[in-house]
């Protein structure tokens, strides 16, 4: 069996790499935490120069480093909340929008701008979706 | 997918976090192959039965019964 050069250097890379992710993440943190904190204070303008500081501290972890920050199966694990949260939001989506535009046609309930807007929200991903991936089954 | 990668750590002397650093994971998912609640992708297989020198086929053994899908 190979010996590894880790039992020498007390895993200094797994070391490295929780330290890059705490980082990763502690730059989402302070640019939402930030921009929610500054926003509330009522200087949104702040908060959106802190958001967009944290988002490229963020970026700058990610790809600043030669680390590979997330392993396949952290990966796994969020392709599959991805598609078990586009799921749920799919039932609701087939549910309840053919529900209230016979609601609707009904006279029983009016579709406000605000709620279209709302539904037009839950729509696009679907849409993003659809075309990213007919583009993969081409590409494939 | 049943894993025999927690008896070859332990013939070695390894820990996890050796295991997880040789092959380029986090330890939490040499953990999750090992309780079985992961199945590697085949590159992670690869590398693990290059590690240990043997074939995947000692590591890893499928759910189903390859008898089912042979040729002969």
């Amino acid at each position: 069996m190979p010996t590894t050069n880790t039992e020498s250097n007390g895993h200094e890379l797994l070391a490295r790499q929780r330290r890059y992710r705490r980082l990763y993440y502690g730059s989402v943190a302070v640019a939402v935490g930030g921009f929610l904190a500054a926003d509330y204070l009522g200087y949104p303008l702040v908060g959106i120069a802190i958001y967009w500081a944290g988002i490229v501290a963020m970026v700058g972890v990610w790809k600043g480093t030669a680390l590979e920050l997330f392993d396949e199966r952290e990966v796994a694990l969020e392709e599959r909340a991805t598609r078990t949260a586009l799921n749920l939001l799919a039932f609701v989506l087939i549910l309840v929008v053919p529900a209230l535009t016979v609601l609707q046609e009904i006279g029983a309930f009016e579709i406000t701008p605000r709620m279209s807007g709302m539904i037009w929200g839950l729509l696009t991903p679907y849409i993003v979706f659809a075309v990213v991936y007919v583009v993969y089954r081409l590409r494939s | 997918m049943k894993s025999q990668v927690r008896e070859r750590r332990d013939e070695a002397g390894l820990s996890q976090a050796d295991l997880a650093e040789a092959v380029g994971v986090t330890r939490q998912t040499i953990n999750a192959i090992e309780r079985e609640r992961y199945d590697p992708s085949l590159e992670l297989a690869f590398k693990l039965g290059t590690y240990f020198e043997c074939p995947v086929e000692d590591l890893f053994e499928p759910e189903f019964d390859p008898n089912e899908f042979s040729r002969r």
